[in-house]
């Protein structure tokens, strides 16, 4: 990959130029994870990559935009709180998508970008452990 | 009896446990870390959580994630393995804390044997010989007197330490200085405790180390010892055997009634191992550990007792059930330890993926490992991956038996440390049950020379 990373970029910045690259890649899912960082962009496996001679006679084809993964950094359970997120809802920067309690300790799960609850990957009242999926959003 | 572990280790160890519990008819609950997501424990375990990335620090150290995983998974006890939390009393009390049993010794005794100075002073109490030496000593100074006190060469050795780290030898005063810093900072470094203790170096010592068990209700019982005098120069263990070649029945009854000794003194329960120095007719207790040891398999071998299952049920609260008269060793048995390891370059710890692996069979042969064909060696961890224990009636049935398993072992994507051992075991001295912990240490000088 040619594009350098800049931390002085907007995230929406690098966000656009990650799937311009991605657009010129056979390459169905790309997922870059920095620190407090995290980019996600696919592609359904049956729209060729625009390398291919198809794909060149073809309208450009339609690129998902950027997915935001939240992920539970530590162990425990899940809780969604009042205000449950419902999937397809519009949630802003740093809106509480739910916590997890860990001995006695509640840590939040936030969204670190507005845009479209893609995916309830957790139920509330599940045990999870590190690393675990619990939402997919759809910068807007 | 327990109704649910949560083994908090990884490796051959993790699964060893889990195999128990399952025989026990136990609830077993894995950890991972990322790096270990297809490691065999984290299958053949009833649930797994992972807790952390691939640094230890971050996954087999995170006490909050694992006792959370404990919490929410309903398990009511944790076993530790061995390294990792193992000896860490700190965990154990938290264990407590949140209502989880810690399958080993009380907080207290993990305190007091953990720490090397404050073990030989209580085992000293006790009646059992120890090497002459000191307590902690917190200057270069004090060092000095000690040394001239009990004579050269002396060996310094951290508090906290173990596998080597921390270790100087010192042969003449001159090199006192630079021996205790480096010590002391390689102490540091790695146990995040850099303090040190002096103790009288005794020249070639065989190290042999006798398993006990003792109960939650007074009953303290040995099964054996083990030679573990075959180590690399490091001092970390490459062949262990049990019992003792070549020990006079003056010298083995001496280690066993010590053993029990100590326990009964400090209130010793659940499986531990004290280390001893043996030169001669003379033993001199060393350091005592708390949880179970690599090398148990053989003592299980020859005794036909699985400790693991005893620890379980010890800390489940049930009563050994038998006494010292009822345990009788039968037959030989070694162990070879297969670490991913460039044994022509100082052992050098090896990692990435395994290509073909297979682990041999037949009469007498035991194979303790986490690794398969194609599975990923971490950068993170010990390296070991595989022992191979062989059993017979006789020492001498038991090296052709192990000779012919290691020719059988391949393991392909690494250096490994299967030629090694077989480079030992066909040596004259260990065919006649004669060496030291010096004698890998020479056999390697020989060979560069």
């Amino acid at each position: 990959m040619t594009s350098e990373y800049s931390p002085e970029e907007d995230a929406s910045a690098r966000a656009q130029r990650l799937a311009e690259f991605f657009v010129g890649t056979p390459l169905l899912r790309l997922r870059i994870e920095r620190e407090n960082e995290e980019f996600e962009l696919a592609r359904s496996a049956s729209v060729s990559p625009s390398s291919s001679s198809e794909a060149a006679l073809s309208p450009d084809p339609p690129v998902e935009l950027p997915v935001d993964v939240l992920r539970a950094d530590v162990v425990g359970i899940v809780r969604f709180g009042r205000h449950a997120p419902t999937l397809g809802e519009e949630v802003p920067e740093e809106r509480e998508l739910a916590a997890i309690e860990a001995l006695g300790i509640r840590t939040s799960v936030r969204a670190r970008s507005s845009g479209r609850l893609r995916a309830i990957l957790c139920e509330d009242g599940a045990a999870v452990d590190y690393g675990r999926a619990l939402f997919e959003i759809e910068r807007g | 009896m327990l109704r649910k572990v949560l083994v908090a280790n990884r490796g051959e160890i993790a699964l060893r446990i889990v195999r128990a519990c399952r025989e026990l008819g136990i609830g077993s609950v894995a950890i991972f870390s990322e790096a270990d997501r297809e490691s065999t424990h984290v299958r053949v375990a009833d649930e797994a959580f992972c807790v952390g990335p691939g640094p230890v620090p971050r996954s087999y150290l995170n006490v909050p994630n694992i006792i959370s995983a404990a919490l929410v998974s309903g398990c009511d006890a944790i076993h530790p393995g061995y390294g990792f939390l193992a000896e860490n009393a700190r965990f154990a009390e938290i264990c407590a804390d949140h209502g989880l049993k810690f399958i080993g010794p009380r907080p207290e005794i993990i305190t007091a044997m953990g720490d090397k100075a404050t073990a030989k002073r209580v085992m000293a109490e006790a009646g059992v010989a120890t090497t002459p030496g000191t307590d902690i000593l917190p200057s270069v100074e004090l060092a000095r007197e000690a040394a001239d006190k009990i004579g050269y060469p002396v060996l310094l050795k951290a508090t906290a330490g173990g596998g080597g780290k921390g270790m100087r030898v010192v042969e003449r005063p001159a090199d006192l200085e630079r021996a205790f810093l480096g010590a002391t900072a390689e102490a540091e470094a790695s146990f995040k405790d850099g303090r040190v203790y002096m103790e009288k170096l005794i020249r070639d010592p065989r190290h042999i180390e006798v398993q006990v068990l003792a109960d939650e209700h007074g009953e303290v019982v040995h099964l054996g010892e083990r030679d573990c005098s075959i180590q690399k120069p490091s001092h970390q263990k490459l062949i262990e055997e049990a019992g003792a070649p070549n020990l006079t029945e003056r010298a083995r009854a001496r280690l066993h009634e010590m053993a029990v000794l100590a326990c009964r003194h400090v209130g010793y329960s659940n499986a531990g191992t004290l280390e001893f120095l043996s030169s001669g007719d003379d033993v001199f207790f060393m350091e005592m550990n708390t949880r179970i040891q690599v090398e148990h398999p053989v003592t299980e071998m020859v005794y036909g007792i699985d400790l693991v299952k005893e620890q379980i049920r010890i800390a489940s609260g049930e009563h050994l059930g038998y006494t010292q008269a009822d345990l009788e060793p039968r037959g030989h048995a070694i162990e070879c330890r297969i670490n991913a390891e460039d044994a022509r370059n100082n052992f050098a710890p090896q990692a990435g993926k395994l290509g073909a692996v297979i682990f041999p069979g037949g009469p007498g042969i035991r194979i303790d490992t986490h690794i398969f064909s194609g599975a990923n060696v971490p950068p993170y961890y010990d390296s070991m991956l595989a022992k191979v224990i062989a059993f017979a009636n006789t020492r001498d049935q038991a090296i052709a038996r192990m000779e012919r398993a290691l020719r059988e072992t391949l393991v392909e994507g690494v250096a490994t440390t299967t030629e090694m051992c077989l480079e030992i075991l066909g040596t004259e001295g260990f065919r006649n049950g004669i060496y030291d912990i010096g004698f890998l240490p020479r056999l390697l000088a020989q060979r560069v020379g």
